[in-house]
C-alpha cells in the first residue's frame, strides 16, 4: 500500500486538489494499484500548490503544481515510487524552504492527517495538555507567561497576563474565545492551521480553560472559511468522542465544552469586543474599554480572548516549557511568528520562523521578490491598517518594537508585496475606502472620518488647495489616531501617512509633506 | 438655558432642559475614591466616571452620547481627556476614576481633538441652526460651541445625509434623519429605559443610521413612551408641539394624571400654552421616564369638548342649561336638602374621584360627612381595589403595597398576577424588565399570554394560564407546595407572625383539596407547573408580588389579597428591599382617595367610622356630629336607588355609567334618582342621567397632591389657570356651606395641613414639606420624618402577621351551553379608563376601538375572521365588538377593553362581586359570541332605559 | 333594598368565611363593619321571619346582631 498525499487546504482546493485526488483514486481503481490518499494541510508553499506528496522509504516525495490531467502520465512516471519527473521535487521535508524554518506552531500542518486524532498525538500532540492537567492552574499560566507569548492577533499583548487576569478573577462563568475571524488582506495562517491541524488549536484551548478555570470555548470564525469551520466542526465531533473535550478532559475531572460559531461577514468582528458582541448575537459593534474584556467579557463573563496562533502557540509550550520557546527570538518578541508572504511575491505561503529575521530576507531571500519581476516599490505588514514600508526599512527585524520603530506593525503577520507599478495615493485613498466600508459606525472620527478621508485625498491628488488640504489630512489622521474607539479606525492613519511619507509623489504633491 | 422659575409655582423648578446631566449614572458604591481634576482633588464613590465626577465638581466636559440615564457609551469622542501616566486619549465617560488618578479635561491636545471631532460632526448635519426647531435646546450646537469650532475645512460638498428623509408618521413626534448624529442615545434609551428595544442602528460606517425596523415608526414596535425623543441631543427626534409651537419658555414640575405609577413631569410651557411634558430625573416614581399618556397625550385638557360653565336640567330629557355657579350650586343645595327632608338623611350620598387629588377628595367626603350628615360616600376604588384594602389591612394592617416602585430592583423572582404593566403601568413595567433582563426570574399568572411572558429579551420563566376564576384555586397550590416541601420560612414566621392563625393555617393550606394535582383539574395549570413555580418563589431569594384588578376584580377578590399575603409571610418574603406584595393601581389617585377617607365605613387613615375615639377628634375638628354606622357602598346605592330609598347621587369626576358593571342596573338605578350631579371635564356616559353639571379642572389646573401606587404622595401643581374658573375644591365648599354646613379654605395647602392635622399617617406632610423634597411616601411622621418606602420592616403594622385561611369558592358565574366562553376584561398601553381622556388624543390611533381577543379554535367553531363584528351577549346584556383573532387568549377565553363607550363592555358584565367588598367580578362574565350583521348598538340602549323607566 | 340581593351578599360571606366554630362571630363582625343599620335590620327581620330558610350559621349572625345591637 502507497501513501499518497494530497492537500486539502483551501488554496490547494482552488487549485484543483480535489480534482488531483479523485483522479488519483481513480487510475489506481482502473490499473488496481494499492494506493491510499491522505487528505493533509497544506505545507504553506503555496507556490507548488497542488504539491501531492508520495510516501516512500526514504521519505515524502513531493510533485508540485500537479493537475488532474497530469496523473495518468505521473503515475506511469512512477509517482508511487517518488520516481524522478520534471515535477518532483525530490523529498520534501528536505527543501531547503522548510529546512530553514522553525516549525513549532505549524509543526504537523501539512504533515498528518488534520482529522486522525491517533496521527495527532504520534506527532506530539496532547503532551501539552497532559502536562497542563498535571500542573495547578496557575503554574500553566506562569509558564505561558514565561515563554513570553505575545498575542498574535496583533496587538501584541502577553498572553499570560491576559490569562493570569481570567485566573485572578472570581466568576461563576468564564469563556476562552479563540479569535478566527482572520480578516486582514495576506493574511491565512489561522485558516491554515485550521484545516491542517485543528487539534492543536483544540488542545491550545482546553489548556487555556484549565489554565483559567474556564468551561467553555468558542471559536469565532468568519463566514468566508466554509473548509476551516467544516473541518474544526470534524475536529469537535472526534475530540468529543474521545474525551479530549466534555466533561472529564481526558479523564482529567476538567469540564471543557467548545463550539464554533461563524461570523458575518464584517471586517470589524476581528476586534476582539465587537466579537464579544457578535457572539452574543448583536450587532457586531466595538464596546468602549474598560471594562476589558479579561474582567468583563463574554455575556459580561471574565473572558480570555485570544487568536489562532496565539492558542495554537500554547500545546508546543506546554510540551517543551517555556524556556525552550523562548530561546526563540529577539528582544521581547519571543518565540517564532507565522510570516504569511502574499501580494505580488514568487514564492507566496506561510513561512514560521522565530522573531529577528529582516525583512529583506523575508520578502527577498525566502520569497523570492516580486511574482511580476519587477522592483519591490513597497510592502504592507499586519494587514489593510499596516504602514506601508519600502526597501530602506529592509533591514528591520521582524519583531513588534523593532517594527514600531519604523513606524510599522506586525499585526498578524502578512506581508503583502508591491512592485513599482502601484500607484501609492491609491492605496492610501483604498485604506479610507476600506475603513470607511468596514466600520462597525459608532465612533465619529471612524464613522465620519474615513469618509472625509477618500474625500480629502481625492481634491489633494486633484491638485486642489494642496497644503490646506494635507494640512486637514493630517489633523483628520490626528483625530482618528487619538480619537478612535479602537483600532480600526485608530489604524487607518497608518497606511494613509506611511503612504504619503514614503511617495509623496504619488498623490501628486508638489509641496514639502511634514 | 437657564433655570426657570414658575410664577404660580412655589418652588423654582429646574426646566427639563436645563436639568443637570452628568453624563453617567450614579455609582452606588459605598468605598470612596480620590481625583485630582484639573488640579483640585474630589472625593467619589467608586465606578463613577471621570465625566460625572468632573460634572458633580462642576467642570463639565464636553459631551454628545453620554447622558446619565444611560450606560456610557463612548462613541461621540468629545470627553476625551488626558490622565497623567496614562497613554492616550481615553473617554471620560468609560473610564471610572481610581484612587489617585490625575486628569486633566482642558489642555491643548484635548481641545484641538474635540475641535476635529466637532468639526465632522458639522461637516455631515445641516447648517439651518436658526430655523431649527431645536434651537436653543441641542446639544450638538452647544457642543459646537464649547469646542470653538469656526469653519468646517471639509466643506459641505461631500458625503453626507442632508437630504435623508423625515418620518413623520408618529402623531406625537418626528424623525428627521439628517439631523441624525448617530450617537445611539435613542436607541440605548428604547433598550436599557424602555425596554422595548424598537429601534435599532442599520447599515455600518458612514451609512449606520437609526432604525425603528420596518417602514417607520408608527408600524413598528414603538410604544410612543419618549425616551428616544428625550434622549435625542438634537432636533432629530423632535416633539411635534415644539416644531408647531417653538421652545418653551417656562416650566412647572407636576405629577401625571393617568396610572397608578404617578410620573413626575416637567410641564413645559410658552405663555399659558402647553408645549410638552417632559419626565423629570428627579420623580421618585419615574426616575426620568414616561409613557405615552403621560407623556403626549394631555391635549385633552384643552380638547373642544371640554364643559366650562355649569349647567342644569329639570329633567334628564330636557336639554342642558348653562347657569352661573350660584344657581347651580344653590339648585344643588336646595334639591339635596328637599331630597333629605322628604326620604331622611340616608337618602343622598356621593362618591369621590381617584382621578382628583387628596385634597379634593377628602373635602368631597368631608362635604358627604359633615354637610350630607351622613356616611354615604364610596369610591371608585370599590370597584378596582377595594379588595387590596380589605385583604392587605386584615393580614398586615395597612391598604397599601409594601413596597416602592425602586425595590423591584432587588428582586430576583418576579411574580406577575393579574396584571398587565406593560400596557396599563408601562413605566413600572420598564423597571421590571430591565431587572428581569439583568437576570431575574419571572413567574406571570394570567389567563392571558400578556407581553411580559414573551418579548424582546424577556421571557418568563413559567406562565400559569389559569382558567379566569381560578386564583384562589393557583394561589392555594402554591402555598400547599411551599408548606408540604418544607419551604416555609419557620424563623420569620415565629418571630413575626400570630402562631394560632397560622398553625390553622397550615392545617387548611396542606389539606390535599389544595394540592396542585388537584388544582389543576380547577384552573387548567399543570401541577408541575405549579410546583416548580413554587419552589423558585419560595427559593429564589428575594421574591416580590406584582398584581392587578386580575386578583381584585372576582368574587373571590380579597381572597386571593390575603392568599398573596400569606404566601409571602410564609416564605418571608416582606419587610425588605427587594420582596412584598404590591398592588399595580389603575388611577392616578386611586390609593390616595383611599387614604382621605372615601370608603363608607372609614374615615382618613383608615380608621373605622365606629372608632369613637377617632370620630370625636373629627367632630371636633368639624364641629359636627358623625354618624357611628358605615354607609352605603357604590352597589347598595344602586340598589337603593331602585328600591327607591335613594334618592340624590353627587358624582365626583367618575363615569358610573361606563365603567361600572351590568350598565343596564346601574342606568335603571340613576334614571331612579331624583338628582344626579356630576362634577367632571367633559358630558358622559353618567351625565346623560344628570340634573346638574358641574365643570371639573384638569391636572393640568389643580393645585393638590396625588398618592401613587407606592404610597408616593406627589405635588399637582397648577400649570396654567382653571378653565371653569374655580378649583374643585372651591366649588366643594360652597355646595357644602350651601347645605348649611361651614366650610372654607384660603387655599390647598390648608386643606393638606388638615388631612395631616387628623391622620396620624399624614402627620409630617405638608405642602412646604413636599416642595423642599420632592415627594415624600406615608407613613410619614414623627417616627418617619422622611416617609417609609418598604413597609413593616421591623414588624407588620398590625404588631403580629395574621395568616387568613382561604378557602376557594368557584364563582357561580361559570360558562354554560348557552354562554360557553369566559369573557375577562383588560387595559391597552395607548388608552385609559374609559378612555374620556385618551380618547381625546391623538393615542386613537392605536386603539380606535374595543377590540374582542378570541382564539382561533373559538373562531373558527363560529366562522368568525379577524376583523369581523361580532355580537356579544351574557345572560345580562348584549355588545358589538370587532374580533381579533389571537393566540394571547387560550380556548375558551375571551378578552376586551371597556376604553370606548359605544362598545360598552359593562352592558355585559355582572352583578356577581367579591364576597367582602363587593368589588364587581369584572373578569369573568360567561358569554357567547356570534358574528353580528350589523354594527347594531347594545340591546339596552339610553333610549330603551328611558322608556322603561 | 331588595332583601334578595341581601341574602345573597349574606349568603357569599357565608361561603367564603371558613368554617370553625367562631365563624358565625366573624360574619356578624363583617356585618356591624360594612353593613348600614338598615341594611343590618332589613336582614334580621327577614331571617328571623323566615328562620327555616336560612343556615344555622346566619341564623346564629342575626342572633348575634341582635345582641351586639341590645348590649
Amino acid at each position: 500500500m502507497t501513501k499518497v498525499f494530497v492537500p486539502m487546504d483551501s488554496a490547494a482546493l482552488s487549485m484543483g486538489a480535489n480534482e488531483v485526488a479523485q483522479a488519483i483514486s481513480e487510475h489506481a481503481a482502473k490499473n488496481g494499484l494499492d494506493v491510499t490518499i491522505v487528505r493533509n494541510g497544506s505545507r504553506g508553499m503555496l507556490w507548488l500548490e497542488p504539491l501531492v506528496e508520495v510516501e516512500t522509504p526514504a521519505g515524502r516525495v513531493g510533485y508540485a503544481n500537479v493537475s488532474a490531467d497530469q496523473i495518468p502520465e505521473l503515475l506511469s512516471a512512477g509517482l508511487l515510487n517518488g520516481d524522478s519527473h520534471d515535477s518532483c521535487l525530490g523529498i520534501v521535508e528536505e527543501l531547503e524552504i522548510l529546512r530553514n524554518q522553525t516549525r513549532i506552531t505549524f509543526a504537523r500542518v501539512g504533515i498528518i492527517d488534520p482529522l486522525s486524532l491517533v496521527e495527532y498525538e504520534s506527532h506530539g500532540g496532547l503532551k501539552g495538555l497532559r502536562n497542563a492537567i498535571a500542573m495547578s492552574p496557575a503554574q500553566v499560566v506562569a509558564e505561558v507567561t514565561d515563554s513570553g507569548l505575545r498575542g498574535r492577533g496583533g496587538a501584541g499583548f502577553p498572553a499570560g497576563i491576559k490569562w493570569n487576569t481570567v485566573l485572578n478573577t472570581e466568576s461563576d462563568q468564564k469563556y476562552i474565545c479563540c479569535n478566527a475571524d482572520e480578516g486582514d488582506s495576506g493574511t491565512f495562517a489561522d485558516r491554515m492551521l485550521m484545516e491542517g491541524d485543528p487539534f492543536t488549536l483544540i488542545e491550545g484551548m482546553i489548556i487555556a480553560g484549565i489554565a483559567v478555570g474556564a468551561t467553555e470555548g468558542l471559536i469565532y470564525v468568519r463566514s468566508e472559511y466554509p473548509h476551516a469551520i467544516d473541518v474544526l466542526n470534524q475536529a469537535i465531533a472526534i475530540a468529543n468522542e474521545n474525551k479530549l473535550l466534555g466533561d472529564s478532559v481526558l479523564g482529567s475531572g476538567f469540564k471543557f465544552k467548545l463550539e464554533v460559531r461563524v461570523g458575518a461577514g464584517s471586517y470589524v468582528c476581528g476586534e476582539e469586543t465587537a466579537m464579544l458582541e457578535s457572539l452574543e448575537g448583536k450587532r457586531g459593534m466595538v464596546r468602549a474599554k474598560p471594562p476589558i474584556p479579561a474582567l468583563v467579557g463574554l455575556f459580561g463573563k471574565p473572558t480570555v480572548i485570544n487568536n489562532v496562533m496565539t492558542l495554537a502557540a500554547v500545546p508546543m509550550i506546554l510540551a517543551d516549557g517555556a524556556a525552550s520557546y523562548q530561546t526563540f527570538g529577539v528582544d521581547r518578541s519571543r518565540g517564532t511568528q507565522v510570516f504569511q508572504l502574499a501580494g505580488n511575491i514568487l514564492r507566496g505561503g506561510i513561512v514560521e520562523l522565530p522573531f529577528g529575521i529582516t525583512l529583506g530576507e523575508l520578502v527577498d531571500t525566502i520569497g523570492g521578490g516580486t511574482y511580476s519581476g519587477r522592483p519591490i516599490k513597497t510592502v504592507q505588514i499586519g494587514g489593510p491598517l499596516g504602514a506601508y514600508l519600502g526597501t530602506e526599512s529592509w533591514d528591520v527585524q521582524m519583531g513588534y518594537e523593532s517594527l514600531a520603530e519604523v513606524g510599522g506593525m506586525l499585526g498578524h503577520g502578512g506581508i503583502v508585496v508591491f512592485d513599482d507599478t502601484v500607484n501609492m495615493a491609491k492605496q492610501a485613498r483604498f485604506a479610507m475606502e476600506f475603513c470607511a466600508e468596514e466600520s462597525c459606525g459608532k465612533c465619529t472620527p471612524c464613522r465620519i472620518g474615513s469618509t472625509r478621508g477618500v474625500e480629502v485625498i481625492d481634491r489633494i491628488v486633484a491638485g486642489e488647495d494642496q497644503a490646506k488640504n494635507l494640512e486637514l489630512l493630517e489633523d483628520l489622521c490626528e483625530v482618528m489616531t487619538d480619537g478612535s474607539l479602537c483600532a480600526m479606525g485608530g489604524l487607518t492613519p497608518l497606511p494613509v501617512r506611511s503612504a504619503l511619507k514614503l511617495f509623496p509623489a504619488d498623490f501628486g504633491i508638489k509641496v514639502e509633506v511634514k | 438655558m437657564t433655570i426657570l422659575s414658575d410664577p404660580r409655582g412655589t418652588m423654582p423648578m429646574r426646566s427639563g432642559i436645563g436639568e443637570a446631566d452628568y453624563g453617567t449614572p450614579k455609582s452606588t458604591s459605598d468605598v470612596m475614591v480620590s481625583v485630582t481634576i484639573d488640579g483640585e482633588t474630589h472625593v467619589v464613590p467608586e465606578g463613577t466616571s471621570v465625566m460625572r465626577a468632573a460634572g458633580e465638581a462642576g467642570c463639565d466636559i464636553p459631551k454628545l452620547c453620554a447622558t446619565d440615564s444611560l450606560q456610557p457609551f463612548g462613541s461621540c469622542r468629545m470627553c476625551i481627556i488626558e490622565i497623567d501616566g496614562r497613554r492616550g486619549t481615553p473617554a471620560s465617560c468609560t473610564t471610572p476614576v481610581e484612587d489617585g488618578m490625575v486628569v486633566r479635561t482642558q489642555t491643548a491636545k484635548v481641545a484641538k481633538l474635540r475641535k476635529n471631532v466637532m468639526e465632522l460632526y458639522i461637516s455631515d448635519h445641516p447648517l439651518d441652526c436658526l430655523t431649527c426647531s431645536a434651537n436653543g435646546d441641542c446639544e450638538l450646537q452647544d457642543m459646537a460651541g464649547v469646542a470653538g469650532l469656526r469653519e468646517v475645512r471639509y466643506g459641505m460638498d461631500g458625503k453626507n445625509h442632508l437630504d435623508a428623509p423625515t418620518d413623520s408618521s408618529n402623531p406625537y413626534f418626528s424623525f428627521d434623519e439628517s439631523k441624525c448624529i448617530v450617537c445611539n442615545r435613542c436607541v440605548r434609551a428604547c433598550d436599557e429605559v424602555q425596554g422595548t428595544l424598537a429601534l435599532t442602528i442599520e447599515g455600518r460606517g458612514f451609512n449606520s443610521k437609526v432604525s425603528p425596523g420596518g417602514l417607520n415608526f408608527l408600524s413598528s414596535e414603538c410604544v410612543s413612551c419618549g425616551a428616544c425623543v428625550q434622549a435625542c441631543p438634537t432636533a432629530t427626534l423632535q416633539e411635534k408641539s415644539v416644531i408647531d409651537l417653538g421652545m418653551p419658555t417656562r416650566t412647572v414640575q407636576t405629577t401625571c394624571a393617568y396610572c397608578g405609577v404617578g410620573c413626575s413631569f416637567n410641564a413645559e410651557l410658552r405663555g399659558d400654552e402647553l408645549v410638552r411634558m417632559v419626565p423629570t430625573k428627579t420623580g421618585g416614581a419615574n426616575e426620568g421616564h414616561s409613557c405615552v399618556k403621560g407623556r403626549f397625550a394631555w391635549g385633552y385638557a384643552s380638547h373642544s369638548d371640554r364643559i366650562t360653565k355649569p349647567m342644569l336640567r329639570e329633567k334628564i330629557t330636557d336639554e342642558w342649561r348653562e347657569v352661573s355657579w350660584d344657581e347651580a350650586i344653590q339648585y344643588t343645595a336646595t334639591k339635596l336638602k328637599a331630597i333629605q327632608e322628604k326620604y331622611g338623611d340616608n337618602s343622598i350620598g356621593g362618591i369621590t374621584s381617584s382621578r382628583c387629588t387628596n385634597e379634593e377628595i377628602f373635602v368631597v367626603q368631608k362635604m358627604i360627612r359633615a354637610a350630607f350628615g351622613n356616611n354615604n360616600v364610596d369610591t371608585c376604588a370599590r370597584v378596582c381595589h377595594s379588595p387590596t384594602g380589605y385583604g392587605l389591612s386584615t393580614t398586615y394592617g395597612t391598604s397599601a403595597g409594601t413596597q416602592d416602585f425602586k425595590s423591584v430592583a432587588n428582586s430576583d423572582v418576579i411574580v406577575v398576577i393579574g396584571a398587565n404593566p406593560t400596557d396599563a403601568h408601562p413605566v413600572f413595567a420598564s423597571r421590571m424588565k430591565r431587572r428581569i433582563r439583568e437576570g431575574a426570574n419571572l413567574i406571570v399568572i394570567d389567563p392571558r399570554k400578556i407581553d411580559l411572558v414573551e418579548s424582546a429579551h424577556i421571557k418568563a420563566d413559567h406562565h400559569l394560564q389559569l382558567q379566569p376564576g381560578t386564583n384562589v384555586a393557583v394561589i392555594n397550590a402554591i402555598a400547599h407546595v411551599i408548606a408540604t416541601e418544607g419551604l416555609i420560612d419557620e424563623e420569620f414566621v415565629a418571630e413575626r407572625c400570630d402562631p394560632g392563625p397560622f398553625n390553622r393555617w397550615r392545617k387548611f393550606i396542606e389539606l390535599p383539596e389544595n394540592s396542585p394535582e388537584v388544582v389543576e383539574a380547577q384552573s387548567g395549570v399543570p401541577a408541575e407547573t405549579i410546583r416548580q413555580a413554587a419552589r423558585l418563589y419560595a427559593t429564589g431569594k428575594n421574591a416580590a408580588i406584582y398584581y392587578g384588578l386580575g386578583v381584585t376584580e372576582h368574587s373571590q377578590g380579597s381572597t386571593m389579597v390575603m392568599g398573596m399575603a400569606n404566601l409571602a409571610m410564609a416564605t418571608g418574603n416582606i419587610g425588605r428591599d427587594g420582596v412584598g406584595v404590591n398592588p399595580l393601581r389603575g388611577q392616578n389617585n386611586v390609593q390616595g382617595a383611599c387614604d382621605m377617607g372615601s370608603f363608607p365605613h372609614e374615615l382618613s387613615g383608615y380608621r373605622h367610622v365606629s372608632d369613637n375615639a377617632v370620630r370625636e377628634q373629627f367632630e371636633m375638628l368639624w364641629d359636627v356630629k358623625l354618624m357611628s354606622d358605615p354607609g352605603m357602598r357604590i352597589p347598595n346605592m344602586f340598589d337603593n336607588a331602585i328600591s327607591g330609598e335613594f334618592r340624590g347621587l353627587f358624582v365626583h369626576g367618575e363615569d358610573i355609567a361606563q365603567s361600572d358593571p351590568n350598565t343596564k342596573h346601574v342606568e335603571h338605578a340613576l334614571t331612579s334618582m331624583d338628582l344626579v350631579v356630576v362634577q367632571d371635564l367633559f358630558l358622559n356616559e353618567t351625565s346623560k342621567f344628570a340634573h346638574v353639571f358641574l365643570p371639573g379642572t384638569s391636572f393640568l389646573e389643580k393645585d393638590g397632591t396625588f398618592t401613587n401606587a407606592e404610597r408616593r404622595i406627589n405635588r399637582v401643581r397648577p400649570v396654567m389657570a382653571a378653565k371653569n374658573g374655580k378649583q374643585e375644591w372651591q366649588i366643594i365648599c360652597e355646595l357644602a356651606q350651601a347645605m348649611g354646613y361651614e366650610m372654607h379654605y384660603d387655599n390647598a395647602a390648608q386643606i393638606m395641613d388638615e388631612i395631616a392635622a387628623i391622620t396620624p399617617t399624614f402627620k409630617g406632610v405638608s405642602f412646604a414639606m413636599l416642595d423642599e423634597v420632592g415627594s415624600v411616601q406615608w407613613p410619614c411622621n414623627d417616627a418617619a420624618p422622611t416617609g417609609t418606602p418598604i413597609m413593616h420592616v421591623d414588624g407588620f403594622v398590625r404588631g403580629q402577621g395574621q395568616f387568613m385561611e382561604t378557602p376557594f369558592v368557584p364563582t357561580e358565574e361559570r360558562s354554560n351551553r348557552k354562554f360557553p366562553l369566559l369573557l375577562t376584561t383588560g387595559r391597552i398601553l395607548s388608552q385609559y379608563n374609559v378612555g374620556a381622556q385618551t380618547r381625546r388624543t391623538a393615542n386613537v390611533t392605536w386603539h380606535p376601538e374595543d377590540i374582542l381577543e378570541i382564539h382561533e379554535s373559538d373562531a373558527a367553531l363560529r366562522g368568525i375572521v379577524d376583523g369581523q363584528k361580532i355580537a356579544v351577549s351574557s345572560r345580562i346584556g348584549e355588545t358589538i365588538l370587532t374580533a381579533l383573532v389571537s393566540e394571547r387568549v387560550p380556548a375558551g377565553v375571551v378578552h376586551t377593553t371597556f376604553h370606548h363607550p359605544t362598545s360598552g363592555a359593562n352592558v355585559v358584565t355582572t352583578e356577581y362581586s367579591d364576597w367582602a367588598t363587593n368589588c364587581p367580578e369584572f373578569k369573568v362574565t360567561a358569554v357567547e359570541i356570534r358574528p353580528a350583521d350589523s354594527s347594531a348598538a347594545p340591546t339596552n340602549t339610553l333610549e330603551s332605559v328611558l322608556t322603561k323607566a | 333594598m331588595d332583601i334578595s340581593i341581601l341574602t345573597r351578599m349574606a349568603g357569599d360571606i357565608e361561603r367564603n368565611v371558613p368554617i370553625h366554630e367562631e365563624t358565625y362571630l366573624r360574619i356578624s363582625e363583617h356585618l356591624v363593619k360594612f353593613w348600614t343599620p338598615k341594611m343590618r335590620s332589613d336582614f334580621y327581620k327577614h331571617v328571623t321571619a323566615n328562620r327555616e330558610d336560612f343556615s344555622e350559621t346566619l341564623n346564629k349572625v342575626v342572633d348575634e346582631l341582635r345582641a351586639k345591637a341590645n348590649a
